[in-house]
């Protein structure tokens, strides 16, 4: 593909692009901070990059949010409903991910005295 | 050294990843697969078919019941995990330090949480039974719910809060959402439909609407409610006494 | 009753959530009757998923459409012979729970046993919707379910490091499910619908074959996390040698398990029937990492002293062999994969029924004794005869020699490898089981053949309630090994369909 096609298609796919991106900080911050919340927070940014993602393929320009009512004529434009179902499922399972997350912090805490991942490789 | 690798190889994996996103249909055509193969058919037919006004709760309560059902249960399961990691607050160790907290809370915030709670709760219960006609829902309610139980808990101290919601009340409202949604497909099979079916033959043709109705109100309730109760028995379970 | 036999799929995922949910209730008075009503829901979801696989086995699979709506639509449940794995898990849970009995209520505070019986039911929950859905949404909803339960079983216990095992778990399988789920939203932007078997037939009318081939890498790293494979095994041993025991049996009986049906619902059910990309390519290097498994695992089981360690390091290695049997796949001539998709998939079964008996026993050595080192429990099977004989007949089984039910599955994945013209994969899957050998060797000599320490001689036989699993799972070993046309004769059918060909085929040459 030619340079201009290729900015035309970054363009397009601007969403994704960004979606891709935001997944590969949060990998990075996952892989590389030491302290475990740190660690965790990369993990919450990899999964908000997927909703971002979802919720981008949905999308149709100029649409509305699709509720009928009133205003709503046969020629309006509705987005997509099927991802948006989809994330608040997703949004509900990263809050339960990090409930579970954080309480095994505050055991580890408890039990090692620190939430260091190098210092917790040292105590074992 | 190590971290470059690591950062090398990330570039790698994300000139991959944005290479198979550009590749693909462009975001917000009418014609891309996602908004052209099922998506026709909700529009047409989704608010009389599922029962709601606003296609997403048509959609998550009835094409997408079964995932909705895992949903609650994914809540369920998380409080039930942190129960596990933690065990329940205890409140006969608060009592002796109850409402010895680092800081006193000044009367304003007192006096305007006192002031807005209620109305804090009313919204989330506005918020719980108007899904099915505005942006809201169940899940969004449960939220809203849970989180007025958690202002009332960061002002009033712990021990209020942990022996106004009794346990005994609690266990039953945690399990609400899977249980509505059990109640509601089990009442389906046992007239002969598909599990999780709302428009019942076996009720007389003018009155099936309204016990659709009445399925989905009873289902949106027992997510909101057990939502917002699972949330606040997690925020409890994570307040912990120091140790002496 | 075929109208009856038409909702027990369904009824299983709900009988074990319904169970689950109202565990905490029921027993809110009375802690220890949560045991009673889980072994009672475990029981009843043993009834439905019986009769879903007899009804699966003399009618074909049952396509059920949750709240009436047509597949595309609606969510659809589809209980194929990949499904059948359910029984397993249904009979196996039972077991597990009933075993759970003596062993939790010594390991864990009375205030918690509801709350550990929850999470046994909500994990079965999980895997059993995990295995029975035909939508890709829904599966990743139940993988979830299994996979929280999971990580908090793991760290019920007061123990010390358990909470560090079961958080390195947690942040591996979450990464893992994320990657399940990016590949989902990937598939759902190029296909635009969710249900399975639609993907499959609307992934070859789309262009992006680069998003397809992400997709899938996406799908295998996720599941292959899951199922614990070479370089991202590295969760396994610690959590599941520190979970207590009937937990270890789940884990490494079912829930590794869990990622090698992802994996097969994925390549299998989406890829192969869909025909629009050449997967080849990925299964290929699916395999030689398997044969790398195989011997980092056996290899590193030799040198552990905790009995539990060296199974579940012998888990990883056991992992190897079932994915090395369903990578030998060719995409022009499916025939050739047969022998090793046999061999895979009674291997998924057998080893699933060993591994439970090694750490039930294991279980019920640590809660007689105390001890988990090998060093300290010589010469305890002259103490616990019942026990350490069960052991051996599972440690026999799992090294493969000729009578039990572990000899069975080597030998087809082997053939099948060879047929293949791989080797190199034979040869490793060899050397691995020598390994394994020696290592169960040395596990029999101790426990047998040398003089008991001081700490031993006072020990006697384990309750009734944990010897009836161990028993039942022991013999079932020697049954499946001297009778093995018995599970072979519903493999068969199921490899085939798996890779496309009519359920009655025979290789040539039979």
């Amino acid at each position: 593909m030619s340079v201009s096609e290729l900015f035309y298609k970054l363009n397009v796919n601007f969403n994704y692009v960004v979606a891709m991106t935001l997944f590969i900080i949060g990998l990075y911050t996952l892989i590389s901070k030491p302290n475990l919340i740190k660690k965790f927070m990369g993990l919450n940014i990899m999964e908000t990059s997927i909703f971002l993602f979802i919720v981008s393929s949905g999308a149709i320009a100029g649409g509305k949010a699709p509720i009928f009512g009133e205003g709503v004529g046969p020629e309006t434009v509705f987005v997509n409903p099927i991802p948006q179902a989809l994330i608040l499922t997703g949004i509900v399972v990263a809050m339960s991910t990090t409930a579970l997350a954080l309480s095994l912090m505050i055991k580890l805490y408890e039990q090692c005295g620190t939430l260091n991942a190098d210092k917790l490789k040292e105590l074992k | 050294m190590k971290k470059g690798l690591v950062v090398f190889a990330l570039f790698l994996l994300w000139i991959l990843l944005v290479y198979t996103v550009i590749v693909l249909p462009p975001m917000g055509s009418p014609e891309n697969p996602t908004n052209t193969h099922i998506i026709p058919r909700y529009l047409e037919k989704g608010v009389e078919e599922g029962g709601a006004h606003n296609l997403v709760t048509g959609i998550i309560l009835n094409y997408r019941g079964f995932d909705t059902m895992g949903e609650v249960t994914v809540i369920f399961v998380a409080l039930t995990c942190v129960l596990a990691v933690l065990g329940r607050e205890n409140i006969l160790r608060h009592t002796s330090k109850a409402e010895v907290s680092s800081v006193e809370k000044s009367v304003i915030v007192k006096c305007v949480v006192r002031f807005l709670a209620p109305f804090i709760i009313l919204f989330a219960f506005y918020i719980i039974l108007h899904g099915a006609e505005s942006p809201g829902g169940g899940f969004q309610g449960g939220a809203i719910l849970g989180a007025s139980v958690i202002i009332i808990t960061l002002t009033f101290g712990f021990a209020l809060v942990a022996k106004k919601l009794s346990l005994k009340y609690r266990v039953l409202f945690e399990s609400a959402g899977p249980l509505s949604f059990f109640i509601a497909g089990m009442v389906a099979i046992f007239c002969g439909q598909n599990f999780l079916t709302y428009l019942l033959p076996c009720v007389a043709h003018t009155y099936q609407d309204f016990v659709r109705h009445l399925l989905l109100i009873m289902v949106e309730i027992g997510i909101g409610v057990g939502g917002g109760a699972a949330i606040s028995s997690i925020f409890l379970a994570m307040e912990k006494v120091e140790k002496e | 009753m075929a109208e009856f036999a038409h909702h027990c799929p369904v009824l299983m995922v709900i009988t074990f959530l319904a169970g689950a949910v109202l565990t905490p209730i029921v027993s809110k008075s009375k802690k220890k009757f949560s045991f009673w009503w889980a072994f009672f829901v475990s029981l009843l979801a043993l009834l439905f998923s019986s009769c879903a696989v007899w009804s699966l086995y003399t009618k074909g699979p049952i396509s059920y459409w949750l709240g009436g709506w047509e597949p595309p639509y609606g969510i659809e449940i589809y209980f194929d012979y990949i499904s059948s794995i359910t029984f397993l898990m249904t009979v196996l849970g039972a077991l597990i729970i009933l075993y759970s009995k003596k062993y939790i209520e010594h390991d864990i505070k009375e205030e918690k046993l509801p709350v550990y019986y929850t999470l046994v039911l909500l994990l079965l929950c999980g895997m059993v919707g995990f295995s029975i859905t035909g939508d890709m949404f829904n599966l990743y909803v139940f993988l979830e379910i299994l996979s929280l339960s999971g990580y908090a079983l793991i760290a019920i216990t007061e123990e010390k490091l358990t909470a560090m095992a079961s958080f390195k778990y947690l942040v591996m399988g979450a990464v893992s499910s994320m990657c399940v789920l990016a590949g989902v939203a990937l598939l759902y932007n190029v296909t635009g619908t969710l249900n399975m078997s639609d993907m499959a037939l609307r992934l070859q009318q789309f262009e992006p074959i680069a998003t397809s081939y992400m997709a899938l890498c996406l799908f295998v790293v996720g599941f292959c996390v899951k199922a614990a494979m070479f370089p991202v095994h590295v969760w396994l041993p610690d959590a599941h040698a520190l979970a207590p025991s009937p937990v270890s049996a789940l884990l490494s009986g079912l829930v590794i398990k869990v990622g090698i049906v992802g994996l097969l619902r994925v390549i299998y059910g989406i890829y192969r029937l869909g025909g629009a990309i050449d997967f080849t390519t990925v299964t290929n290097f699916m395999g030689w990492l398997a044969a790398i498994t195989v011997l980092v695992g056996a290899f590193f089981a030799f040198f552990q002293d905790d009995i539990k360690m060296i199974f579940a390091y012998s888990s990883i290695s056991n992992i190897g062999y079932i994915i090395m049997g369903i990578s030998l796949i060719s995409f022009t001539q499916p025939e050739r994969g047969y022998l090793g998709m046999v061999g895979g998939l009674i291997h998924i079964f057998n080893h699933a029924i060993i591994k439970s008996t090694l750490f039930l026993c294991a279980g019920a050595i640590i809660y007689k004794t105390g001890f988990r080192k090998l060093s300290d429990l010589r010469g305890i099977g002259k103490k616990m005869p019942i026990t350490c004989g069960a052991l051996t007949i599972a440690a026999l089984s799992i090294a493969g020699i000729p009578p039990t039910a572990g000899f069975i599955c080597k030998w087809f994945i082997v053939l099948g490898a060879i047929e293949f013209g791989r080797g190199i994969w034979a040869a490793a899957l060899l050397i691995g089981a020598i390994f394994v050998f020696a290592y169960y060797i040395k596990i029999v000599n101790a426990i047998f053949f040398r003089e008991p320490a001081e700490p031993i001689l006072e020990v006697d036989e384990a309750p009734l309630s944990m010897l009836i699993p161990i028993v039942i799972l022991a013999i079932s070993c020697l049954v499946f090994g001297v009778f093995a046309y018995l599970p072979l004769a519903v493999i068969k059918p199921a490899a085939a369909t798996i890779l496309g060909l009519p359920p009655t085929y025979i290789p040539p040459g039979g």
